[in-house]
C-alpha cells in the first residue's frame, strides 16, 4: 500500500522535501504505507529537486536501521523517482526542435502559423532544459505532448495505484506552483491526464491538488533576456486560479489546498534555473506538508459535499504551534511528535553524539550497541547524525524566512533558532558543535544550557531538560525489534518526548 | 525509584563497615550511648565511617543532579578522587590522633577507603556508572 505525491517544479519537490521531514517526525497517517514520491521537472538539474532528493536519501539510510516497531520516527518507507523531465537530450532544446519547427513549416504550414502566433521567436528559441522561466504556456504545451503513462516510471505508479486499491482508498496528491513555469504547466496538465488515466481503473482514487500561490520573490538575474518576472506572479496566480475554476477541476479532484504568503519572502539568489535554483525552505511548505498529511490520511468530510478549510494564523509576523493546521482532533498529537523530533535533533546532533562519537566506552549510553560491531555502529549513527543536520537546517529556514517587503521582520515563533543558530551574513547558519579531541577537538557554539529555551510558545509549560534526556537515553528500549544502532537512536528518540 | 535503591544498597554496605568496626572495636558495648560520654570515646572509627560515608553520598549527588552527565572523563575522575582524597586525609587525622587502647588504623584506611571504592564500583550514579573500575565488568543494573 502506498501514498502517491507528485511534485512539479522547484515548489513540488520543497513540498516533497517537507513531507520527508515529517514523515521522519511520524505525522504520515499509516505507517506501513510507503510514500511514493514522483519529482517531475524539466530541469533535471533544478537545485531545489537535487536537495529533496538527497534528503530522501539520507531518510532511507535512516528508514534502514532497525529502529523498532513501536515508534513514530522514520515511521513510513519512501521511493523517490525523478525528476522525470518531458523533455531528454539537447536535441529539444527548445520549442522549436521539439516541434521540429523546420520541417513543420514545411509540411504543415498551419500548424507552423499557429505555433508563431502563440510563441514569440524568443519563447521559441527559450532553452527549455533548464525550466519554462514563467511561461507556464510553454511548458503545458511540452507536457501535454510528451506525458506518456506507457513510460516505465509513470507506468509503474499506475501498477502500483492498482495494486494498492483493494486494499483502502488511493490517495495521488500533486502539488507545485501555480505561478512559476513548470509547476504551473504541469500540475494541471499533469492531473488531468493522470486523474482520466487512473480513475477508468481504480474506483475508489482520490486525487488531491496543493497549489503554491506566490510566497516568494528574488532580484533579476543580471544578463537574462527571458525570466520569470516575480511582480508579474499576483496577475499570472488570478489567471491561474482562474483556469482551475474553468476548468472545473473542483469536479474531478476530490481536496485542493491553495497556499500563499502575503508578505514573500526574499530569496537570498536568484537563479533561472539548475543547480543554482535552491531557494531556502519557507514555512509555508511545511504548513503545505501538513496539508498533504491531512490529505493522505483521507480524513472525512462529514455532513457536506463541499467543504471549503481555511488555514489562518493568529498574528502575521510569526508562525505559532497554536496555528498549524492539523486534521480535527489531531493537533495535540501531530505537534507533539514534531516538537519530539525537533527535540532529537538538537539533543542529538549537540549534545549526544558528540560523546557517542568521542568512543568514551564508559559512556553507559553505549550499552545499547552490545549487539552489534561497533564499526558499523559509528557509520549508521554518522547517517542518522547527517539526516538530521538536513532537518535542522530546514528547521532553521522555515523558522527565519527574510520578508522582501513587510511591516515588520518575521518573529520564529515554534522555536528560538539563536538555541541552534547563528546570524552569519544575510541569513543564518547552524550552530558548531563540539568535536572530539581524536577529530581536532573544539568545543562549538552551541550552549547546552540554552537547551531549555528551544521552544516558544508552547501549549504545554513542559520545558526540554538535558538532564532528563540524558537519564532517559540510558534505559532500556522495550521493543524486541530495536537493534544496534537503531536501538541506540530509538533510545535517544524516546526520551526526547515532552512530557 | 532507581535513586532510592542505590541509596539503600549504599547505606547496606556502609552497615556492614559498621558492623565489622563495632567487632573490632570490641562489641556493641564499645558503641553505647555511655561509652561517648566516657574518657575514651570511640569519636575516630564512627567519625571515618561517617566521613566515608559522607564523600560517598556527596559523590552520588554530584554525579546525579550537579556535574554535566556528558561531562569528560577527566572531570567525573576528578571529582571522585576529591572525596578519596578527604577520607585518606581524615584516616591520617585518625590514625595519629587516635589514643584508645585498642586503635585500629588499619581499619581507618582499609573501611573508610576500602567501602568507599566498593560502594562506587557498585552504587555509583547513573552517569558515572563505570568510571570506577571494575564496574564496567560487574554491573548490570
Amino acid at each position: 500500500m502506498s501514498y502517491f505525491v507528485v511534485g512539479v517544479g522547484g515548489s513540488g519537490a520543497k513540498l516533497m522535501h517537507s513531507l520527508v521531514h515529517l514523515s521522519a517526525a511520524g505525522l504520515l497517517p499509516d505507517g506501513g504505507r510507503t510514500l511514493l514520491g514522483y519529482l517531475v521537472d524539466p530541469d533535471e538539474s533544478n537545485g531545489s529537486v537535487h536537495e529533496c532528493s538527497q534528503v530522501a536519501a539520507l531518510y532511507s539510510r535512516c528508514k534502514g536501521l532497525q529502529i523498532g516497531s513501536k515508534t513514530s520516527l522514520f515511521k513510513n518507507r519512501i521511493e523517490l523517482t525523478g525528476p522525470l523531465s518531458p523533455v531528454e537530450g539537447q536535441d529539444v532544446a527548445n520549442l522549436n526542435s521539439f516541434f521540429d519547427y523546420t520541417s513543420l513549416s514545411r509540411t504543415s504550414p498551419d500548424e507552423a502559423a499557429l505555433m508563431e502566433l502563440l510563441f514569440s521567436p524568443a519563447e521559441r528559441e527559450l532553452k527549455i532544459l533548464q525550466g519554462f522561466r514563467g511561461r507556464p504556456a510553454i511548458g503545458a504545451t511540452v507536457f501535454g505532448k510528451t506525458v506518456d503513462f506507457e513510460d516505465a516510471d509513470w507506468k509503474k505508479l499506475g501498477e502500483r495505484a492498482l495494486a494498492a486499491r483493494t486494499h483502502a482508498a488511493v490517495p495521488l496528491l500533486l502539488a507545485g506552483s501555480v505561478f512559476g513555469g513548470s509547476g504551473a504547466a504541469g500540475v494541471p496538465t499533469i492531473c488531468r491526464l493522470l486523474s482520466q488515466h487512473l480513475r477508468a481503473k481504480i474506483d475508489n482514487l482520490r486525487v488531491g491538488l496543493i497549489l503554491f500561490l506566490p510566497y516568494f520573490t528574488y532580484d533579476p538575474v543580471p544578463g537574462e533576456p527571458m525570466q520569470a518576472d516575480p511582480h508579474q506572479f499576483p496577475s499570472a496566480t488570478a489567471e491561474a486560479l482562474k483556469y482551475y475554476d474553468e476548468g472545473d477541476f473542483l469536479d474531478f479532484c476530490d481536496e485542493i489546498y491553495a497556499l500563499g504568503e502575503r508578505y514573500p519572502a526574499k530569496m537570498p539568489r536568484s537563479s533561472v534555473g539548475a543547480k543554482e535554483q535552491r531557494n531556502p525552505p519557507h514555512f509555508l511548505e511545511m504548513i503545505a506538508g501538513l496539508g498533504a498529511v491531512r490529505f493522505l490520511g483521507g480524513t472525512p468530510i462529514e455532513d457536506a459535499e463541499h467543504v471549503v478549510s481555511l488555514a489562518a494564523r493568529a498574528h502575521e509576523n510569526t508562525l505559532q504551534w497554536a496555528d498549524l493546521p492539523t486534521a480535527a482532533g489531531e493537533h495535540p498529537s501531530q505537534t507533539a511528535k514534531l516538537q519530539q523530533m525537533i527535540l532529537f535533533a538538537v539533543a542529538y546532533h549537540y549534545v549526544l553524539y558528540p560523546t557517542i562519537e568521542s568512543g568514551d566506552r564508559n559512556n553507559p549510553i553505549l550499552d545499547h550497541l552490545e549487539d552489534v560491531p561497533g564499526h558499523d555502529a559509528a557509520e549508521d549513527l554518522a547517517a542518522v547524525d547527517a539526516y538530521l543536520v538536513a532537518f535542522l537546517s530546514w528547521l532553521l529556514s522555515i523558522s527565519t524566512p527574510e520578508r522582501a517587503e513587510a511591516p515588520a521582520v518575521f518573529s520564529p515563533g515554534l522555536v528560538d533558532p539563536d538555541v541552534f543558530a547563528v546570524r552569519d551574513g544575510y541569513g543564518w547558519r547552524l550552530k558548531t558543535r563540539k568535536v572530539a579531541a581524536r577529530k581536532g577537538g573544539g568545543e562549538g557554539e552551541f550552549r547546552e544550557k540554552d537547551i531549555g529555551r528551544l521552544f516558544r510558545n508552547l501549549e504545554t509549560k513542559v520545558q526540554p531538560n538535558l538532564r532528563d534526556i540524558h537519564r532517559s537515553s540510558n534505559t532500556a528500549v522495550q521493543d524486541p525489534d530495536a537493534r544496534g544502532a537503531g536501538k541506540l537512536v530509538r533510545a535517544i528518540y524516546d526520551a526526547c518526548k515532552l512530557a | 525509584m532507581k535513586i532510592l535503591r542505590d541509596i539503600v544498597a549504599i547505606l547496606l554496605i556502609y552497615a556492614v563497615y559498621a558492623v565489622i568496626t563495632i567487632f573490632v572495636y570490641g562489641g556493641p558495648e564499645t558503641f553505647s550511648l555511655e561509652s561517648f560520654h566516657s574518657d575514651k570515646p570511640p569519636v575516630w572509627p564512627a567519625s571515618m565511617l561517617a566521613v566515608s560515608l559522607a564523600m560517598m553520598l556527596l559523590w552520588y549527588v554530584l554525579g546525579e543532579w550537579v556535574i554535566r552527565p556528558n561531562a569528560s572523563a577527566a572531570t567525573w575522575y576528578a571529582a571522585w578522587s576529591a572525596g578519596l582524597l578527604v577520607i585518606l586525609i581524615a584516616a591520617t587525622v585518625a590514625t595519629f590522633v587516635e589514643v584508645a587502647d585498642d586503635a585500629s588504623p588499619w581499619l581507618h584506611f582499609l573501611g573508610g577507603i576500602g567501602t568507599y571504592y566498593l560502594a562506587s564500583v557498585l552504587f555509583s550514579p547513573e552517569f558515572a556508572k563505570y568510571r570506577i573500575w571494575p564496574a564496567r565488568l560487574i554491573r548490570r543494573w
